[in-house]
């Protein structure tokens, strides 16, 4: 369908909307137009996707300035999506205008699920693909090849087949999903990773994870490119600011170093090596350092850094490099010092953690290695690499940590810490020491984001508090709306357990979580719900050692046996290949009529991203609250330095986190409006939190729900889901959940006159519509 | 770590960790050959001896032992031969007055002599250089030895000043928490004893509105004074090492002498005053270098410099004229 929001016409793939997907899309437009940036907070399984995609496309194609869109996602997952919904809904606009537009939509992800090459893409690790594709890709291993033709470097075809078409003609005009764009670069002998990068200035919309655009290693890489103006929206953004936290931080263990300290002495073997057979290349290197030249001026234009910078480009010195690490062995050594002082951090009896600035104090007392050169550190060495041209270091990963945590700890005082564990895990009897270096200000790595582009947009299905974000992430909002959904009748029962049957209250707190009489109140709700949930039924715990523990005490008690006879029992592991296992037999359970409990951690991979819709989730239910482990001191030290900075206290800032976690995983289990579950959420503290609930689901709250016992809820359910179990007429809905075209027109006729517009007769909403008193035309 | 530990022997007396639970090892910067403390007392506290290592000949003192700090032996002579390096060569950027590339060119020259000390290479010739340059630039080395070290005290003051008051501010918080805590009790506790005497609810629940926020602002204000003191005091410690400098250099008003243009002539006649006349005339006066010339001339700069005249009092003055 083809509607007009004020002067922009928005072709909509469907022939109906829902009335908050119509909101939505007016909120988005007055944002852009606005050019500032915003939150919007719409409920899951409302079609949030379609209604984001078909309204940017309409303001790119319609408005001259033709502003380029970004879409970041967060799973590769999620991105395929919503690739496909783009290439469906450009069909649909084909159709609708007769013509197809121009358009070019792509997406990239990691170089693991894109690569071609037979023998780099059997590697399991991540890094490892990298590793070799960029040995393969970058132009040293060419260039050796025109010096001597019988050298031993291998190219990857795939890559070297792109140098001889024009970058225009890589892929033909369109949207491809990953699938198609791999068949598509297969039959052609193309590299589908490469491919993608050098379009990206070309495409309308690029679709990618987060990572391209808040990592420093990468962003500046991959999006650099991007002209100001164009729209960015992050979606499934609830957990942004971890993102952003992850991509600054970075652990070390005594491992790494030794693997470091040997690479550095291979180094040291290999300049040596150097040294006599062909002195110049080290020397030109030199007389280029001492001319002030920096690594962005010696290497190609296409070529990258075999040591990524992991500072935002803004705190990039731009001075030369400083006169003590020019010299090759000079630099070396100053990397075995650095190595070393590490190394005798590392064997501290009790947990220490300060500041940065402290650290360089120490370091300089005793090894007398300045702030200065550090900060030059992961520069230095992939220009010193690339001269040495050293195709195998076996420990070069453990070498480029080091050149990364140097760099960041001598980049940034505020905002980060650096923590010394002598134990991995408390109480454990072996001395693990770990050194860990944690951004605690979510907003640096945002910064970069907010400065260049004038819109972005954050959205999710569970966001609230939505004022949270705006104080964590240091920026401002045109615009924070929070959606509800609507609904011809209610879908999905809320529900707050506090006490069992027996009246006793039940909670997860950790100093009373083991009490037997609270492990027995939830087992019943178990057994309870197990024999009135039809079909699915998810259990989430807060955490893997919980969940652990409350099993075995129900095995004693003899709960899951009961549980049994109606169900099968599933577990989610911390192990990917035994929970996808599991994951499929639940499914396969719940299709044939067995039935199922999958029992798995709210902070897992089930809860972020597998979906239970229809008979796959009847029932969701929420065994206590999912806070994060307090005791953690890289938690602490955030908490801490919220309280500072942003006045944010730690109760509110715990809460929020738990919350949010606790909302994602109730939205697991609606997945459009035909759907519908029961959402129990058993802990006495929920009472109090109500309105920490997106308010979608607090709508549907009502406060008699507040407060059940066990027998009160499952009374509840028993009514809810016979409800449910009669059929609805499609009629119900229509005008209410669910608008057509006329009813479109008449809203935002309502709205316009509300609004005092007394322009009557020919404004262009009417321009299609006729007063179609017997309903027989349908629409333009 | 833990390996390490159990391998741990000394080559000299044989010992490991199991016979005596906490030996200790330390290093001579001869040879760095790694001997446990009791072999040290017992081979060499009647005096200098032979290193007890086989084939190794140098001669070697009890006080120069040390324990190791970093693992690696090669690791441990560098950084040693660098602070003896360091000890001589210690200029920063603010000696070469901002010019990085004379600094940057310093510091490559100062990598070279470690370098060359640490490998053996020209051991002699770069001696000779560390000598010279100590010979030619003692006053350098002594002050920015000084500076180094008022730098690292500063830099501790600072970080302990900033946990004090940062913990100050922890408690302030928490005191007003508890307070609001007690006054909302105090409210409603209040409110309802005053619905018992007076009629009307809403007079009664401004009221007592009103006073719980007098009693807020007063701890309130502790925080804010507190949070003031902290943003200021910070900036001061850190301008503690400028003030200090500044104090180094004296305050010379109009540039001291450069501004020899005196904005006065003396003349020869002068100024008539009968007492310094007087004195003119005096023989005991004008043999211990007197000269009325200079009484003058002093009074009037001091009257163009400005001295002794306070610009404040000066603009009450003419008010109190006016008023009178």
């Amino acid at each position: 369908m083809k509607f007009y929001i004020d002067d922009l016409p928005v072709i909509f793939p469907y022939p109906k909307i829902y009335p908050e997907q119509y909101q939505y899309m007016c909120d988005i437009k007055k944002t852009l137009d606005a050019g500032g940036n915003s939150i919007l907070e719409m409920p899951s399984g409302t079609g949030k996707t379609v209604s984001l995609l078909s309204l940017t496309v309409a303001y790119q194609m319609y408005y001259s300035e033709h502003r380029k869109i970004i879409y970041c996602s967060r799973t590769m997952s999620e991105i395929e999506k919503a690739l496909v919904e783009l290439e469906s809904l450009m069909d649909y606009r084909a159709k609708e205008l007769g013509e197809r537009e121009q358009f070019r939509g792509l997406g990239l992800t990691s170089r693991k699920n894109l690569c071609l090459h037979p023998k780099v893409r059997k590697e399991r690790k991540g890094v490892v693909v990298d590793e070799k594709c960029r040995r393969m890709t970058n132009g040293q291993a060419k260039r050796r090849l025109e010096e001597d033709k019988n050298a031993n470097v291998e190219l990857c075809d795939f890559h070297e087949n792109l140098y001889s078409m024009e970058v225009e003609n890589y892929v033909p005009v369109g949207v491809y999903s990953f699938e198609k764009l791999i068949k598509y670069c297969e039959e052609r002998t193309m590299c589908p990773y490469f491919t993608v990068r050098r379009m990206i200035s070309m495409c309308n919309i690029m679709i990618y994870s987060y990572h391209y655009l808040l990592d420093p290693k990468i962003a500046e890489r991959v999006s650099r490119e991007v002209s100001k103006d164009a729209i960015v929206i992050f979606d499934e953004a609830h957990n942004i600011d971890n993102v952003c936290i992850e991509s600054l931080s970075l652990d070390l263990t005594n491992d790494v170093l030794k693997r470091a300290a040997k690479g550095a002495t291979a180094l040291a073997d290999k300049i040596e090596e150097v040294r006599q057979v062909d002195s110049q290349k080290l020397q030109d290197e030199y007389e280029r350092l001492v001319q002030g030249l920096r690594a962005s001026d010696m290497l190609e234009r296409e070529e990258e850094p075999l040591v990524e910078s992991p500072v935002l480009s803004q705190d990039i010195l731009s001075e030369a490099i400083p006169g003590n690490i020019r010299r090759a062995e000079h630099f070396v050594s100053f990397l075995k010092r650095f190595i070393e002082y590490l190394k005798t951090r590392m064997k501290v009896l009790h947990v220490i953690s300060e500041t940065p600035n402290s650290f360089l104090q120490h370091l300089k007392q005793l090894t007398f290695i300045e702030k200065k050169p550090l900060r030059f550190c992961s520069e230095r060495l992939s220009l010193l690499v690339r001269t040495l041209e050293v195709t195998e270091i076996e420990d070069f990963t453990a070498l480029k940590d080091i050149a990364t945590f140097a760099t960041l700890i001598s980049t940034y005082e505020s905002g980060f810490l650096l923590i010394i564990e002598p134990y991995e895990i408390e109480n454990a009897a072996v001395p693990n020491p770990i050194m860990r270096f944690t951004c605690l200000d979510a907003s640096i790595a945002m910064k970069p984001v907010f400065e260049k582009f004038s819109s972005v947009i954050i959205t999710s299905g569970t966001i609230s508090p939505l004022d949270m974000y705006p104080k964590m992430l240091n920026f401002e909002t045109v615009l924070q709306e929070s959606y509800s959904m609507t609904l011809a009748k209610k879908s999905f029962l809320p529900m707050i357990v506090t006490k069992g049957s027996d009246q006793v209250a039940i909670s997860s707190r950790f100093e009373i979580r083991n009490d037997p009489s609270i492990v027995r109140n939830y087992g019943s709700m178990l057994v309870e719900f197990a024999k009135i949930t039809p079909d699915g039924m998810v259990v989430f715990f807060p955490s893997y050692l919980y969940m652990e523990s409350i099993i075995s005490m129900w095995q004693t008690m003899g709960i899951l046996d009961e549980v049994w006879k109606y169900k099968l029992i599933l577990v989610e592991t911390p192990d990917a290949q035994e929970t996808s296992l599991a994951l499929e037999t639940y499914r396969k359970a719940c299709s044939n009529g067995r039935g199922a409990i999958l029992l798995s951690v709210a902070r897992g991979k089930v809860s972020e991203g597998i979906d239970f819709d229809h008979h796959y989730g009847r029932t969701v239910l929420m065994i206590g609250i999912p806070f994060q482990y307090t005791e953690s001191r890289i938690l602490k030290a955030r908490l801490e330095f919220l309280r500072e900075h942003y006045q944010i206290r730690e109760n509110d800032f715990l809460s929020f986190d738990a919350m949010r976690h606790a909302a994602q995983c109730l939205g697991r289990v609606l997945r459009g409006k035909d759907d519908y579950g029961v959402m129990v959420l058993a802990d006495r503290r929920f009472a109090r939190k109500k309105n920490q609930l997106p308010k979608w689901i607090g709508q549907a709250l009502s406060d008699a729900d507040l407060n059940l016992s066990t027998d009160m809820a499952i009374a509840n359910t028993k009514q809810f889901l016979r409800t449910m179990a009669q059929p609805t007429d499609p009629k119900d809905q229509e005008g209410v959940s669910l608008w057509n075209y006329e009813q479109l027109i008449r809203f935002q006729k309502e709205q316009k006159r509300k609004k005092g517009d007394v322009e009557g007769g020919f404004d262009i909403e009417n321009k299609g519509t006729i007063n179609d008193l017997d309903g027989d035309i349908e629409m333009v | 770590m833990d390996d390490d530990e159990k391998k741990d022997m000394c080559p000299i007396c044989k010992t490991d960790r199991y016979l005596s639970p906490d030996m200790k090892f330390l290093v001579n910067p001869e040879c760095y050959h790694k001997i446990c403390e009791s072999c040290v007392d017992r081979i060499f506290s009647l005096g200098p001896a032979q290193c007890p290592y086989k084939g190794c000949d140098k001669i070697l003192r009890k006080n120069k032992f040390k324990t190791q700090v970093f693992d690696d032996v090669g690791v441990e002579k560098e950084v040693d031969i660098r602070k003896r390096v360091f000890n001589v060569f210690n200029k920063t950027l603010d000696d070469f007055d901002g010019d990085t590339d004379a600094y940057n060119k310093y510091l490559e020259d100062v990598e070279d002599i470690v370098y060359n000390l640490d490998h053996g290479i020209d051991v002699a010739k770069t001696e000779e250089k560390l000598r010279t340059y100590e010979d030619i630039n003692k006053q350098l080395i002594m002050a920015n030895m000084e500076r180094s070290k008022q730098d690292l005290e500063n830099f501790e003051q600072r970080q302990k000043f900033e946990k004090e008051m940062k913990l100050k501010k922890r408690i302030l918080e928490k005191q007003i928490q508890e307070e609001d805590m007690a006054n909302k009790e105090w409210a409603k506790r209040e409110i309802v004893n005053q619905l018992s005497t007076s009629g009307d609810a809403d007079e009664v629940i401004a009221n007592v509105k009103k006073t719980v926020k007098l009693k807020k602002s007063s701890a309130r204000r502790k925080l804010e004074e507190l949070n003031k003191v902290l943003k200021n005091n910070p900036f001061m410690t850190v301008s503690n090492g400028l003030m200090k400098k500044k104090e180094t250099v004296p305050f010379t008003p109009f540039n001291g002498d450069r501004d020899i243009h005196k904005r006065y002539t003396l003349t020869d006649s002068g100024y008539f005053d009968p007492f310094i006349k007087e004195l003119e005339a005096k023989k005991e006066y004008i043999a211990s270098g007197f000269r009325a010339d200079y009484v003058y001339d002093r009074m009037l700069t001091e009257a163009f410099m400005g001295l002794g005249c306070v610009i404040t009092e000066e603009l009450q003055t003419p008010q109190l004229n006016s008023v009178n």
